[in-house]
């Protein structure tokens, strides 16, 4: 196939599998499917939920693999696909649905006790209700923002959106959720 | 109580941020899923294409038909009133620009 040793592993794999390479395919899920995974964890309300937007992620990128410039590196067009499909999945769903989490999930709490761990799933769980409330752009945005730790232009880039865009929705998000939770303290 | 809002808001954001969802049993075989969904996908799309080109000659056989029928059958009198009326004159006018009268 002719490629250059400076081709990163990544553009060698994407070379093979619009070449028609369904190993290099497989190699490069195993290799991103644990970003994708955790982000749309964030937004998905079920399991069946969360494995359907990773399946959805991952064959548009297999089905747009073609058109993908090597201009910016894999993991972010990826990321951009991931937080397309997450938004579509948000819009679609009603707003004020019930409110549940990812069924039966276990959470990931690193270096604490039992103590500060059930507070941190009970603080998680608030703020999951709470984002519920939101509309789909100010809960992208303050997930984003708050809970994957982007800056603002990453989420610009990650969105499409303008950064004062984001800023201004970010503002809101926080402003409806301290809100709801000055109201679910009375 | 609105900075206090904020203080605890953000504290329920750093700890939510330390529980993360523990998704490693989802991810599991989750490639081998995905493959075998592109794959029917894929064998789906080639279906539809067999079945295109199978009917290809079938839609090309009544092309030609129609376009046979088409040169042999001379196409049915006109009904329009308009038309009958003005079908000699017309020809009529041609004669005469071509004639030079």
């Amino acid at each position: 196939m002719g490629l250059s040793p400076h081709e990163s592993s990544d553009e060698r794999l994407i070379k093979a599998i619009v070449a028609g390479d369904d190993e290099a395919f497989t190699q490069l899920i195993n290799k991103y499917k644990h970003k994708v995974f955790s982000l749309a964890a964030r937004f998905a309300l079920h399991h069946s939920e969360l494995e359907d937007i990773c399946q959805d992620v991952f064959i548009k990128a297999y089905e747009k693999l073609a058109t993908f410039r090597h201009d910016a590196p894999f993991e972010h067009w990826l990321a951009r696909i991931t937080t397309h499909t997450c938004y579509d999945v948000l819009r679609r769903r009603k707003r004020h649905t019930h409110f549940s989490r990812l069924d039966s999930t276990k959470y990931e709490v690193r270096d604490q006790s039992i103590e500060d761990r059930q507070a941190a799933v009970q603080a998680s769980e608030f703020i999951e209700w709470g984002l519920s409330k939101l509309r789909p752009r100010e809960r992208l945005v303050i997930s984003l923002l708050e809970l994957e730790e982007k800056s603002v232009s990453e989420i610009a880039g990650l969105t499409g959106w303008s950064e004062a865009n984001v800023r201004v929705r970010a503002h809101r998000a926080r402003q409806k959720l301290k809100k709801i939770l000055e109201e679910s303290h009375e | 109580m609105n900075d206090d809002s904020a203080e605890r808001l953000d504290s329920f954001f750093a700890a939510a941020r330390a529980a993360k969802p523990d998704t490693s049993v989802m991810e599991y075989g989750f490639e081998s899923r995905l493959m075998a969904r592109i794959r029917e996908k894929r064998e789906r799309n080639l279906l539809w294409h067999a079945w295109v080109w199978r009917l290809a000659p079938f839609f090309a056989g009544i092309a030609l038909i129609i376009g046979l029928l088409g040169l042999f059958i001379p196409p049915a009198p006109s009904q329009d009133l308009f038309s009958t009326v003005t079908n000699g004159h017309e020809e009529n006018l041609m004669v005469s620009f071509l004639t030079g009268e």
